[in-house]
């Protein structure tokens, strides 16, 4: 569909506002996949919406790269699975944890048999997948799904530290700023701009960058928080 | 209402203040260590470290019995509070202590708290650390009913050598002692001016009444305002490269304002726990040239005062009051009868009227100290001046007056300037 909608247009030639659908053109011919091209070319964007969520309505996550690794494993699982893959994943850690407190042992060798003690509890869990009829998540997105357990690993390290409250927070935020930049990616408008008009979706991510990183004025969220402030 | 274009965000903070600490002064800020190093180095008062522990094998061979009945271990680059340890007291064997929450530690597990600082566990990322020990401060009485436990600290915020605002930390039961707002301890706001507190803040919320110890939160008046105001401004006199600061000041009992630590990308609680939007401040206090550090403290209590703060001023034992007041005057039967007065300072001596002393009885024989015949605006007259007491604003003056008839005045009693030295007279009402 992609493809036929880049081989149907006429390219014109070479200049400084097409160059990049020449470089598609020439990167496609030469056997490189389509789909690959278009998610390099949607993943700077990906991140600039990351960026512009986080400075102008304040929505943070652990940083802006954990977010979109997820949105992009989202893209093998779908996202209900993957955010519901990724929550039980989550539950399990935070268990293992729990159990793991009074361990004495190194904090990264603690860290390490948290991963031991998930890994472990996915056998029980297959069971379960198995009832449901689910294991063809697993074999298209099998490496993904090892990409979730050590993105919650990312997620829980910050447990250790912080109060719960914080991390359910971190939780909540790191996954609408993921399901944000799965959206971004598997859009099919920005997709089909993307085959269209590469050098419009560079452009944009250059101006929301540009343009939001000099933003200082407050946080949507920053309004709720200094409500009372705000009021006097 | 406060503009939001006047508040301090994470953007603005970022992008416009934070560029106003160099390279060099984060690296002192945000290591404890060097920040106690730089403080002793410019001979500013900081609490003292009984070890450092930058090797696990000096954490091995530390004698961790020697150490004294109460103390506190810290990771040098821990931020939040995250990984501090608050040892309260010696338990009954040697070698074992008790928290603040009266659980048991033992050197193993200081031992072991220590090698996880170490290893960098507190710090974000897991780059190694150092670990040390500080001893921990005997706090002001003054403290002693408002703190569940643990000692609490003033977050002094400095920019351009002028305090722009500030803050007592308060630690509760949920911080373990600790005084930052991110472990749950109580951050109220202090009038820069008087310092005394104002309103108060707890997990993002507004409290009035601190929940474990029922005390009001406003209204505590900080000890030696001056000096904590005056030591904040001097760090970032002799630590130039830290613009924009905060210093977090600790009262010891008996050595008065040390420093604890620096923070060179102060929190923007301090805001709500002030009712006071910070950006403007900040814009206020930017290109001022700052002389001095006493100056520096000047401008911050003259532009940031809080309302009442004339009403208390700095200066201790002046008292202000108005044109008219109300005193209370000592009659014969030893009650106080309340009298509206005027303070009139193109007078000498307090004059009360006739009728009024007759009442409470002022005109008997004993009470006439003399008689004298006056020129006044009211002519000639004969004036006898007895003996008076009242008081003043709440205070009890001693005085002699003389009584006139005043009957068809606004006031009958005026009060001189020989009753009214001590107090400041304010012209208008606000």
């Amino acid at each position: 569909m992609l493809l036929e909608l880049l081989q149907s247009q006429d390219l014109g030639i070479l200049g400084p506002i097409n160059f990049l659908k020449h470089a598609l053109y020439w990167a496609v011919n030469q056997g490189f996949p389509l789909e690959f091209l278009v998610l390099l070319l949607l993943l700077p964007l990906a991140v600039s919406l990351v960026v512009l969520v986080r400075y102008l309505i304040g929505i943070q996550g652990l940083g802006i790269f954990t977010p979109v690794m997820m949105g992009v494993v989202f893209l093998n699982t779908g996202l209900i699975p993957g955010i519901l893959l990724f929550l039980v994943i989550l539950l399990f850690e935070i268990l293992a944890i729990y159990l793991l407190k009074g361990l004495k042992v190194h904090f990264r060798a603690k860290m390490s048999l948290v991963l031991l003690t998930v890994c472990f509890c996915f056998f029980p869990l297959l069971i379960f997948f198995q009832k449901i009829n689910f294991q063809s998540l697993f074999s298209s997105a099998l490496t993904s799904i090892l990409v979730l357990v050590l993105l919650g690993e990312d997620l829980v390290e910050t447990q250790f530290r912080k109060p719960p409250q914080k991390i359910g927070k971190i939780t909540i935020e790191n996954l609408i700023l993921a399901a944000l930049s799965f959206f971004v990616l598997s859009s099919f408008y920005l997709r089909k701009m993307a085959v269209l008009y590469p050098e419009l979706t560079i452009l944009a991510a250059l101006l929301i960058n540009l343009i939001i990183g000099r933003f200082t004025g407050l946080r949507l969220l920053e309004y709720r928080r200094f409500r009372r402030l705000l009021r006097k | 209402m406060a503009k939001a274009s006047s508040i301090l965000g994470q953007n603005a903070r970022n992008h416009l203040f934070l560029s106003c600490n160099e390279r060099a002064g984060r690296k002192i800020a945000n290591s404890k260590l060097l920040t106690k190093e730089a403080l002793k180095k410019h001979g500013l008062p900081t609490p003292a470290v009984l070890a450092v522990f930058r090797t696990a094998r000096k954490v091995n061979s530390f004698a961790w019995e020697t150490l004294p009945d109460n103390f506190v271990l810290k990771p040098s680059r821990g931020s939040g509070g995250e990984g501090v340890v608050v040892v309260k007291k010696k338990a009954k064997w040697a070698g074992e202590w008790y928290l603040m929450d009266n659980s048991i530690i033992t050197a193993q597990d200081l031992k072991f708290h220590a090698l996880e600082i170490l290893s960098g566990r507190f710090r974000l990322h897991n780059v190694s650390d150092a670990a040390f020990i500080e001893e921990r401060i005997k706090i002001q009485k003054i403290f002693r009913r408002y703190v569940y436990h643990g000692a609490p600290d003033i977050r002094v915020l400095v920019f351009n050598k002028v305090p722009v605002a500030a803050m007592l930390r308060l630690p509760t039961k949920k911080s373990e002692g600790k005084s930052n707002l991110y472990q749950g301890a109580i951050g109220a706001g202090i009038d820069l001016a008087t310092g005394i507190t104002t309103y108060g803040i707890m997990d993002g919320r507004f409290i009035k009444y601190i929940p474990e110890t029922k005390r009001k939160i406003n209204g505590l008046k900080i000890p030696h305002w001056n000096e904590i105001l005056r030591l904040a401004v001097e760090v970032q006199d002799k630590i130039s490269s830290l613009g924009f600061l905060g210093v977090d000041i600790i009262l010891d009992k008996e050595r008065g304002p040390m420093i604890l630590e620096l923070n060179a990308r102060p929190g923007l609680k301090i805001q709500s726990a002030n009712m006071a939007p910070l950006r403007k401040r900040l814009e206020r206090v930017e290109d001022l040239e700052v002389k001095d550090v006493d100056h520096g403290v000047r401008i911050a209590k003259a532009l940031f005062a809080e309302r009442f703060a004339d009403r208390v001023t700095a200066e201790e034992g002046i008292k202000i009051i108005h044109t008219w007041e109300k005193v209370k005057i000592l009659g014969k039967d030893k009650q106080r009868h309340e009298v509206k007065a005027k303070v009139d300072t193109g007078a000498w001596r307090t004059s009360i009227d006739e009728e009024l002393a007759n009442d409470l009885d002022l005109l008997r024989p004993e009470n006439v100290l003399w008689s004298k015949v006056y020129k006044s605006g009211l002519g000639v007259q004969e004036r006898e001046v007895i003996g008076l007491k009242f008081y003043l604003a709440g205070r009890k003056i001693k005085t002699i007056a003389s009584v006139a008839k005043r009957s068809d005045l606004r006031a009958p009693m005026i009060i001189g300037r020989r009753d009214l030295k001590d107090f400041l007279i304010k012209a208008r009402k606000f």
